[in-house]
Parts: structure tokens; C-alpha cells; sequence
């Protein structure tokens, strides 16, 4: 009897430390099985063909748990993207100023852009370079992931790229660093100003009001926005820009938690000239906001805008790390949400196949092969 | 009797103690995760405006858990996509028996080619018709993935579909019921009197199987030599792709596979095979059990390789299945050529090299005959061949 109760003692002391124990420690934690993870990780490190690196792991959990939002504006950022992520958020980037595309058998990369005072324009890499190698690792889609990763280079080491140019190779060595964007390029073609965007930042809307006082908007017989593959989350800037040709109104609208529905709004006092704006799938977020502004004002050219309604910001987290969050849902004036589908043009343009083969063939399309541009003179032109 | 009781009160104290102490361990290892986590759910609960859906932040955790190791083949499948995973891989699919294809030329979606027997084809949907409505909904090109879905499925029901025909300059209406039906991932033809042709697209369950109805009818059609179209194939089963080697090389080894262990596992090919002269067209995305097949066949001098270097992929995965109907999948051993090669990272060489040209690459669906380069390479070098 006695033995009895001592033993019924014991367990319930085993029993209540237990129900303790897991009540504290989150066995059973909101988020995932412990077990099953624990299950995953035995597997792979018994398994698995190369090496583990458990940190990958846990970084890994970390983007797999945001990346399930299935948000484009919603994703976790390690210590280096965050760095990254701060500089592009205000309309720079870090790298080496290269802006490369597969080659259409995958088996090179292209060069298609080569940004200004950026390490790979100092060192004269040129569009339409193709890049066989990085630090001997081949550039094929097999490769993809590390190929990938090279490029990124988020810890900004020091990368040899091996070049075929013409039929000469060459071994450039660059350093990724940070590039100061030029907000647009302007140029006047035939009494047209045609203004191509490549990032906003604050101040690209004095800028382009300097440019356009400089031509003179009366000696214009009409102005080209051109916004294809341009993306921004500098929504005040856009606002400003949309303010250069609106009259006193509401731009647009932009749906927050923390503070509801916030307006954007314009003042008096507006360019009058004829717009056009070339747009495809590739203009998005902030861009999108400004297309909304302006579609009443001008008319739009090329194909739907990406239907990117969000507006993404970057939070810091104490251990250095950080996420970037979609926070903004944009709408019309009238508080219709951007739909995925994205902006119809008024006029739908398609790209020729001679373009295709061009981007393929040599990184780009030159400004007499660029049939949107074409049209959009032509309209201008004849109005 | 006394004795015999502490003992057994004090072994199982002991068990109970020690599972305490073993979960502490365990869970301690968690909690910094777990704090992190919740940070971010707090962000989210604070500024994110879409829509949140907890099951899935959770599989997004093992998911993430999986793909954070850094390699592009090892996943993790949630039960959804694990059940269409085994589908796909079956050969049997339910749908109405469409290929499509999306032409950038004026963003629609395009039917390639429609599968004998199948639903689509008994009302009368023919190859080039355009998808311009599905269920009731006006479609283009955006919306490929949403048509994919609905013209396949799991469940065996009706689709209404309005196609625009070229051809013809007008629209139909069709009505298609879905069924069940074997995916041909086997092309045959005769290229002329003497040359067959046989393209496998995809290695599936049943792809050994078309195989070999394919060898049946060009020995039928008294074939003297073929071309194996390899081109764009992305892989799949090796057992399967073992067994097509198997169908065409004498006896030997066909390929190997090592584990991280160093534990080997040899694949043999039979005494039987088919020695029909034989010409592989590969290029850059011939990858994987592709890479298997076209290995052997080179280290064996059964074929003259046409084309282009392929993907090279070495690895192997392979899939284990979880109790709750999720699955992983691990890239778990690499794999050798007969003569002992790994290809990953390099691929395989062709014999003689022939790239389309952009253009031609560009509308490789629509491509005729006569202007594949690399095909009419082909039959060029099978019948300098036969001639010998």
C-alpha cells in the first residue's frame, strides 16, 4: 500500500513536470512540429549528397515562412540583402552594374544593360558582352543557382568574369560597390521629349521639372513617359512627378494598416502638353500608382502594367537581419484597387519578332528598332 | 516483492526524467527560431495588407527549411502538391488531352497538338486552334496557368471551350468532358522509307512502355536507321530511362549511382537489344535521365551524337514520403556514365555541333521539318552511315 502511493506519487510528479515543461518550452509552438522538423533535419544531414550548413537551414525558415504569403513585396532579408535592400530602396543599387539575361539556349549569360560609373563601365564592359564564366564556375542553367548566387554577391567580394567578346575572351575582375542611378534619360527626337525612366529617387521629379523647363514645354509638341521595366516603392516621389501634370485633385489612393486609406493629391499648376506613356509587363508597384495618376491625362501605349497593387518598406530587426513587407495597397482616384491583371493600354502593342531576336542577338533594342517608341512619336506627331 | 516494485517505480521515473530532459534539449534549439518567427509574424500583423493563411506560413516553414540547404533540386512537397507530383509522374492524367503552347506574338495561348483518343479530339478541337474562352471566361496568354488547370484536373467533369481556328476564321464552341488518359511522352514517324524518328519529351512510368511500340513499329515499317530526339526532354525517372538503354545496348553496365557514403549501386543491361543505326539529337536542355540515356549510349559508340552540349545534370533525387502526406525530395547520390564520367556542371558533348539560329529558336514550336537544322543534320549523318 504504502509502495503503492509512492509510486503513484512519483508519476504524478513526472506527469505535472512534463505538462510544465512543454507549456514552456513551445514543444508545440504556433508555428511549426518541432518533430517533423527535427524529422527533416536527420534526413537530410544522414542524406543528403554534399555538405549541410545548418545556419542555411534556419535562415531557410525564415524565408520559406514569409515566401508562403506568395507577396512579391513580402520576403526576409539576411544580413547582406538587407544592406542591399536599403540601397535599392532609395533608388540605387550595390553591385557591379550589370543587368544580365540568359542567352536563349541558356548556355551564356548576355550583358543587356551596363549602368553608368558603375564597376563594370569603368572597366569598359560593354552591352552585349557574353559572360561564360564566373570565378570558373561555367555560366550555364545547370550552374543556375551558383551562377545566380555569384551574381548577387551579397558579401561583396571581389568575382573574375570570363567574357566573350566578338570572338576574343577576356578575364575582367570587378568589385561590387554602390551605384548612384540616373533617375531618366532625356532626349528630344523630332520636337518630342522623350523621357526613358530607369529609377526614381527623391528629387527625380525636380530634375525631370528642370528638363523640361530647359526644352521648353511650349517648343514640345509632346512628351513620352516611357515606363517600361521600371518598378519603384518611392510613392511620395511618384506623387510629385504625377503633380508636374495634373491640376489640383486626387492622384491616387494608397490603402495602409496604420493609417487607413491615405490620399495623394496634386496643386494647382501643370504641363499641358500632349502624353504618351509606353508601359509593359515589367512596370510596376510605385509605376503602376503613376500610370493610374496620369491615364486620364495621356494615352497609353504597349502592353498591360505588371499588377503589382503593393508598396513594399523594409524593417530592421535588432540582430541585424530584416524583411521587406508589401504595407500599401494602391487604388485609382476613385478607390478602385490596382487589379492583377494590371492597367490596359489604350492601345496594346506587341513586341515584333525582329525585337526579340535583337534582345537575344545583341542585349537590346537601339531607339530606331524600338517599335513602341516608333508609334508613340507617330501618334504625337500627328496630333 | 517489495524490492522488485522501488525498482520498477524507480526505472520508470528514470524513463519519464530522461524523456524531459531529451524534449528540453530539443526544444531549446527551437526557441531562438521560434522567437524569430514571431517577430516577423509581428511585422505582418502590424503592416502587411494582403491576406495571411496560417497552414501555409507553416508549410512555407518546412519548405523554406528544405530549400535553405541550397540546392535547386531538394524540395520540400506539401501533400497538394506531392498528390500532383505522383500524377504527373504516373503518365496518367486527367484532362481533356491538349498540349498548348503560349505565342508571345500576339499573347494567346495556342493548341500544339491534340493527343489520339482523347476527349478534345472526339469534338473535334484540332491542332493551331487558339483558346479564346474557358468556362465562361475570356482568356490570353496572362492566363496560361489558370487554363492549365482548367482543361486538366483531378475530377472527371465538363469544360466549356470557345477556340478560334485560323484556318477557318472563326469561332467554336465545344463542350469536353474531362477522362483519363495515358500522357504519350513517345513520338513516332517515319522520316522517309528508311529513316524513323522517335522523340521522348518526359521519362514517366509509362514512357518505357511507348518505347517500345515505337521500336515495334519501325522495325514494322522496316526502319534501317533512327534518329533518338532527345532534345528539350528535362529528365525524369532513371529507372525508366535504364530501361530504354537497356532496349538498346548489349550487355553491360547502362549507369552507376554513389551516395555520400561512398555506397555504389551498378545498373545492368541485358544480352537482348535493338541494333538499328542509330543518331541522338540532344541540346542544352536534354538534362538528366536524358544525360543517363545519352551517356550510355556514347560510352557504348551506339549512336553519333547531333546538336548541342547537354544540360549536365549528375545528380540523382530521391523522394520520401511523410505520414502526413507531405513529402521530400533529396538530391541524394550522383550518377556515372559506364565509363565513369559524372556530368554535372558539363554535360555531354555532341559529335557534331549544330545551333538553330534565334529566330528559329524563338518559334521551335512551330518549326517545320525542313528548316530544323539540327534534325536535317541528323538524317544527313544516319545516311552517310548506312551507306558505309
Amino acid at each position: 500500500m504504502k509502495r503503492k502511493k509512492i509510486f503513484i506519487g512519483v508519476m504524478l510528479v513526472c506527469l505535472i513536470g512534463t505538462i510544465i515543461f512543454f507549456k514552456e518550452k513551445d514543444l508545440f509552438n504556433g508555428y511549426f512540429s518541432t518533430v517533423k522538423l527535427q524529422f527533416l533535419l536527420n534526413y537530410i544531414s544522414d542524406n543528403y549528397l554534399y555538405d549541410v550548413d545548418e545556419k542555411l537551414g534556419e535562415e531557410g525558415i525564415y524565408t520559406g515562412y514569409l515566401e508562403a504569403l506568395q507577396s512579391k513585396g513580402t520576403y526576409y532579408l539576411n544580413k547582406n540583402q538587407l544592406k542591399t535592400a536599403k540601397i535599392r530602396a532609395e533608388g540605387n543599387e550595390f553591385g557591379v552594374g550589370l543587368k544580365l539575361m540568359w542567352g536563349i539556349d541558356e548556355q551564356f549569360l548576355i550583358v543587356v544593360e551596363v549602368a553608368n560609373n558603375s564597376p563594370a563601365s569603368k572597366v569598359g564592359m560593354r552591352v552585349g558582352d557574353c559572360i561564360i564564366k564566373i570565378n570558373d564556375v561555367q555560366a550555364i542553367s545547370a550552374n543556375g543557382e551558383k551562377i545566380i548566387e555569384l551574381i548577387n554577391n551579397e558579401a561583396g567580394e571581389s568575382i573574375q568574369y570570363e567574357i566573350k567578346r566578338d570572338q576574343a575572351l577576356l578575364n575582367i575582375q570587378l568589385t561590387p560597390e554602390e551605384i548612384v542611378l540616373e533617375d531618366f534619360k532625356e532626349e528630344v527626337i523630332e520636337d518630342i521629349l522623350y523621357i526613358k525612366f530607369n529609377t526614381v529617387k527623391e528629387g527625380t521629379s525636380s530634375k525631370l521639372d528642370t528638363v523640361i523647363k530647359q526644352v521648353g514645354p511650349e517648343n514640345c509638341k509632346g512628351i513620352i513617359l516611357d515606363l517600361r521595366d521600371v518598378t519603384t516603392d518611392n510613392i511620395k516621389e511618384i506623387n510629385k512627378i504625377s503633380d508636374l501634370f495634373l491640376d489640383e485633385g486626387t492622384a491616387f489612393k494608397v490603402q495602409t494598416k496604420q493609417e487607413g486609406v491615405v490620399l495623394y493629391t496634386t496643386k494647382e499648376g501643370a504641363y499641358t502638353m500632349n502624353m504618351i506613356l509606353l508601359t509593359n509587363q515589367q512596370t510596376k508597384g510605385g509605376m503602376e500608382a503613376l500610370v493610374l495618376a496620369l491615364k486620364e491625362r495621356g494615352q497609353i501605349l504597349g502592353g498591360n502594367t505588371g499588377g503589382d497593387a503593393y508598396l513594399s518598406q523594409i524593417i530592421t530587426f535588432e540582430d541585424g537581419t530584416g524583411m521587406s513587407v508589401a504595407s500599401g495597397k494602391i487604388s485609382d482616384r476613385y478607390g478602385e484597387v490596382l487589379s492583377e491583371k494590371g492597367i490596359e493600354p489604350d492601345v496594346r502593342l506587341y513586341i515584333s519578332e525582329q525585337e526579340r531576336i535583337a534582345i537575344f542577338e545583341k542585349g537590346y533594342i537601339s531607339k530606331e528598332e524600338d517599335s513602341y517608341l516608333r508609334e508613340a512619336i507617330k501618334r504625337l506627331k500627328s496630333l | 516483492m517489495k524490492r522488485k516494485s522501488i525498482f520498477r517505480s524507480a526505472a520508470i521515473s528514470l524513463i519519464l526524467i530522461s524523456t524531459i530532459l531529451f524534449t528540453t534539449a530539443f526544444a531549446d534549439k527551437y526557441q531562438g527560431i521560434v522567437r524569430k518567427l514571431s517577430m516577423l509574424e509581428t511585422v505582418l500583423n502590424e503592416y502587411y495588407v494582403g491576406d495571411v493563411d496560417t497552414y501555409k506560413l507553416q508549410e512555407g516553414i518546412y519548405k523554406g527549411f528544405v530549400s535553405g540547404i541550397g540546392d535547386a533540386y531538394s524540395t520540400y512537397y506539401t501533400q497538394q502538391e506531392y498528390d500532383a507530383f505522383k500524377e504527373e509522374t504516373s503518365g496518367i492524367y486527367t484532362g481533356i488531352g491538349i498540349r498548348m503552347y503560349l505565342e508571345s506574338e500576339d499573347n494567346s495561348i495556342v493548341i500544339k497538338e491534340v493527343f489520339d483518343g482523347s476527349p478534345a479530339q472526339k469534338v473535334g478541337i484540332l491542332p493551331n486552334d487558339k483558346i479564346i474562352k474557358v468556362a465562361g471566361k475570356n482568356v490570353s496568354g496572362n492566363d496560361y496557368t489558370l487554363v492549365t488547370q482548367l482543361v486538366t484536373g483531378t475530377k472527371e467533369e465538363d469544360v466549356s471551350i470557345i477556340v478560334y481556328r485560323p484556318s477557318a476564321n472563326s469561332t467554336y464552341e465545344f463542350n469536353v468532358t474531362k477522362e483519363s488518359i495515358a500522357y504519350p511522352t513517345v513520338y513516332f514517324k517515319m522520316l522517309d522509307d528508311e529513316v524513323a524518328y522517335i522523340q521522348i519529351t518526359k521519362f514517366e512510368e509509362l514512357t518505357h512502355d511507348q518505347f517500345k511500340e515505337a521500336l515495334d513499329k519501325s522495325k514494322k515499317q522496316k526502319a534501317k536507321g533512327m534518329v533518338l530526339d532527345l532534345r528539350n526532354n528535362p529528365g525524369g525517372l532513371l529507372r525508366i530511362a535504364k530501361e530504354i538503354v537497356d532496349e538498346l545496348i548489349p550487355e553491360g553496365i547502362i549507369v552507376s549511382t554513389k551516395d555520400k557514403n561512398g555506397k555504389s549501386v551498378e545498373y545492368y543491361a541485358d544480352n537482348k537489344y535493338n541494333d538499328i543505326p542509330l543518331v541522338v539529337l540532344i541540346n542544352g536542355s536534354s538534362a538528366s535521365a536524358s544525360e543517363v540515356v545519352a551517356g550510355a549510349l556514347k560510352d557504348y559508340n551506339r549512336a553519333k551524337f547531333v546538336g548541342e552540349t547537354s544540360f549536365g545534370k549528375g545528380i540523382v533525387q530521391t523522394i520520401i514520403p511523410l505520414s502526413d502526406g507531405s513529402a521530400i525530395k533529396l538530391t541524394t547520390s550522383q550518377y556515372f556514365t559506364p565509363s565513369g564520367v559524372c556530368i554535372q556542371g558539363i554535360g555531354i558533348e555532341p559529335d557534331v555541333k549544330v545551333s538553330l539560329s534565334t529566330d528559329k529558336l524563338l518559334r521551335m514550336h512551330q518549326l517545320k521539318e525542313t528548316e530544323d537544322d539540327q534534325l536535317q543534320t541528323a538524317i544527313k549523318v544516319l545516311k552517310e552511315d548506312l551507306a558505309e
